[in-house]
């Protein structure tokens, strides 16, 4: 073979066009002394398929291979990641769906419902009017609860008060006792300015 | 496909959750009794609150105005009342179910007692705030609980009950 038919044969493995006969052909030429020196490389790379190609697994490493693919056990489907995959999102879906129908039969329909909600006008008054009236009853009933805790509160704000007029009371009598004393004594210098003062 | 998977758990459980109502002690008592005879249900929801404003707009008075502030805080008013009933048994055996009901996190306020009608108040609160209010009734020949829930100003209620000048259980009744 010449090394124009080497080239083309080359090209044609590259490429993937080769057949059996035209392979055994152009590996006989690569890994024979004579092979032209410019396809070296193509050598090399021959030349180490032919030596993998020989080489075979030790009996220990194909015992152990072996073995473990006997003993491999199958999990059953319902045990495998992908089936929880697949029922965690179907599972989820049901959950969704039943979701939104429970809170969509829960939803009251009604006509002439006030803007946004499934409530009618008539309905929303009566509510007004009920809520006004518990409340109502607790208010009155929470005023008649207290009313003795402010009867108690009045009942010391008027004690305080009584304590402040029985002070008021005390400073009147100490006023009263010392006007009446200034009076005796005014009248006690009236009587000696009767009397005359003879100086020698 | 895990992040996905997760992403709709988490979906799952946002949509779930906004269904599930906050629990009160007297739920079991309230769905036991709200379609059977002599009892009157009341359900207010915060949804219902909402349209007070809009509702009372026509009306005048500062009572509407007083209404539409305390409601605007509530997030629902539940009553049920055993009505006058002459089944003495049904309303003892009410009565016993009542007064056992476990009342865990309340404390009482006060009970008044008027005329063989006895009203005991207890409320749930929240630090100074008080979450819950819940009226025990019980009279001679009635009995039931009015629940409230949200955030309650006991005070502007006593206000609007003076406004309103609506006194006695008598108001109750017209409640159907």
């Amino acid at each position: 073979m010449n090394t124009t038919e080497i080239k083309i044969l080359l090209e044609k493995y590259y490429e993937g066009r080769t057949n059996l006969e035209e392979e055994c052909q152009m590996k006989a030429y690569l890994l024979s002394p004579k092979a032209d020196p410019q396809f070296a490389a193509e050598a090399r790379m021959f030349g180490h398929l032919a030596k993998a190609k020989q080489e075979t697994l030790p009996t220990a490493v194909k015992e152990k291979i072996l073995h473990r693919l006997q003993h491999t056990t199958v999990l059953p489907y319902y045990r495998t990641r992908q089936f929880w995959y697949y029922a965690t999102g179907i599972a989820a879906t049901l959950l969704i769906l039943f979701t939104i129908a429970i809170s969509f039969y829960q939803q009251p329909a009604g006509k002439d419902s006030l803007a946004g909600t499934n409530y009618t006008r008539a309905e929303a008054q009566a509510a007004v009017l009920q809520t006004q009236q518990a409340l109502a009853y607790v208010g009155t009933k929470f005023t008649q609860g207290t009313k003795p805790l402010k009867e108690l509160d009045k009942l010391q704000n008027t004690q305080v008060r009584m304590q402040k007029l029985g002070k008021l009371h005390r400073n009147v009598k100490t006023i009263n006792h010392n006007m009446d004393k200034a009076s005796e004594s005014l009248k006690e210098v009236e009587k000696l300015s009767k009397f005359k003062i003879v100086v020698n | 496909m895990k992040k996905i998977t997760m992403i709709v758990a988490a979906l799952m459980l946002m949509l779930t959750g906004a269904n599930v109502k906050a629990q009160s002690p007297t739920d079991a008592l309230f769905d036991k009794y709200g379609a059977k005879d002599g009892f009157t249900t009341v359900h207010v929801t915060k949804e219902l609150f909402s349209l007070f404003a809009e509702v009372t707009q026509e009306a005048e008075g500062d009572d509407m105005q007083e209404l539409n502030k305390v409601v605007q805080g509530l997030d629902y008013i539940r009553i049920l009342m055993l009505e006058d009933t002459l089944q003495t048994r049904q309303l003892k055996d009410f009565k016993n179910e009542l007064n056992s009901v476990q009342l865990k996190g309340f404390s009482e306020l006060m009970t008044v007692n008027e005329g063989g009608e006895s009203v005991k108040f207890m409320i749930r609160k929240n630090g100074k705030n008080i979450n819950e209010l819940l009226l025990i009734i019980n009279q001679p020949n009635e009995a039931g609980f009015i629940s409230i829930t949200g955030n309650i100003d006991l005070k502007t209620i006593a206000k609007l009950s003076k406004s309103m000048n609506i006194d006695g259980m008598e108001n109750l009744e017209k409640i159907k």
